[in-house]
């Protein structure tokens, strides 16, 4: 999976499970009631959807590219070279985010890479304090870089 | 802006140039911007067999397509899965996943004369689709008995629409729930790796594996 992703790939899992025809009849029956329902019937539904979207085997995985556009690495160079900072929003992966940075320019090896990986707030100000500290410890011989964040939480931005 | 004579380009204000100068932050996003939102499969992996990753030199390596289905959205060169393919004893799961990718998707099929032409909300799908067609699992649409028709190794095959759930950015992931010839149930759920992974069987898995 991670080799996949590294390779700037977009990847997605596979997954089944057999369902016996009496737990699917009772399950069925609260289905077909929740889509009925007046009140909550969205939370009612997908609750029930969980509850039968679980205990899976795993079949196998897949891996799409999406091509950069031609020029896009001159482009971010040019922009970069007159001091405009870039950002890209992305809801990949980190690893597939990194390599679509690489491979467009906006990254190369010699940057300093924080990854903040975070799903509270209290963990989140916490490594940003962190990164801050570190930042001004290099800042003081690395003045003309760039610090890139990737910032991945569990609400992701497409 | 265009090169050509018709349409050249016309200066209005120049001030535009100074306001250009100002800009200290570009925020990009990428599918469809940096990138070109054309999706091509490029690989498959199967019971921790990959497939796909071929360089043009090895032998293995499909030059060109004109024995295969003619589809979109597809660069896969490896032959290797189709030898796989051909192994009676060896290519039960490969035949599973391929049939997996031509049921469980939100891809509409319409005939137009004797083609069938795939309607997809997301050029992924259509990836993921045209693949297993590819792969000689055809997706065909589902029928007024609410049918999915699948073609498969050139044999028409039917199977009971159940239900679907359908893909989200909160649920990241589609799941479908059919019953096939033999009267057994099954549900075929794909997505992100994130969210999979906390809905497997750890067990079942390791023991597949």
């Amino acid at each position: 999976m991670k080799v996949f992703g590294c390779d700037g790939l977009r990847t997605l899992v596979l997954a089944e499970k057999t369902i016996e025809h009496t737990f699917f009849e009772v399950w069925r029956r609260n289905y077909e009631y929740a889509k009925n329902l007046l009140e909550n019937r969205s939370e009612k539904m997908k609750e029930l959807q969980e509850e039968i979207e679980k205990d899976l085997t795993l079949v196998g995985a897949t891996a799409i590219e999406d091509k950069l556009q031609d020029d896009v690495d001159t482009t971010i160079q040019s922009l970069r070279t007159a001091g405009i900072k870039v950002w890209v929003l992305t809801g990949d992966k980190i690893e597939t985010a990194v390599n679509v940075g690489f491979s467009c320019g906006l990254l190369d090896s010699d940057l300093n890479r924080f990854i903040i990986e975070d799903k509270t707030e209290g963990q989140l100000e916490e490594n940003f304090k962190r990164i801050q500290e570190e930042i001004d410890k290099v800042f003081f011989y690395r003045i003309y870089s760039f610090y890139h964040i990737f910032c991945y939480s569990g609400n992701v931005l497409f | 802006m265009n090169s050509d004579d018709s349409n050249p380009l016309d200066v209005h204000t120049s001030s535009l140039n100074e306001e250009l100068g100002q800009i200290e932050y570009v925020f990009s996003d990428k599918t469809g911007t940096l990138t070109c939102n054309k999706m091509d499969f490029k690989r498959i992996s199967i019971k921790g067999k990959s497939y796909g990753k071929i360089d043009p030199t090895n032998p293995k390596y499909i030059n060109d397509y004109k024995d295969f289905p003619v589809v979109t959205n597809v660069d896969f060169r490896d032959r290797n899965l189709f030898d796989m393919l051909n192994n009676k004893e060896s290519s039960e799961d490969l035949k599973k996943g391929l049939f997996f990718l031509s049921i469980c998707h939100s891809v509409v099929a319409e005939m137009n004369g004797n083609a069938t032409v795939y309607n997809a909300s997301s050029p992924d799908e259509l990836a993921l689709v045209n693949f297993a067609k590819f792969c000689g699992f055809e997706f065909k649409g589902i029928n007024e008995n609410r049918e999915i028709m699948i073609n498969m190794e050139n044999k028409e095959n039917t199977f009971k629409f159940l239900y679907e759930f359908e893909f989200n950015s909160d649920r990241k992931r589609h799941s479908i729930i059919f019953e096939d010839h033999k009267r057994e149930i099954h549900l075929f759920c794909k997505g992100a790796d994130s969210v999979i992974e906390s809905l497997l069987d750890m067990e079942q898995t390791k023991k597949n594996q």
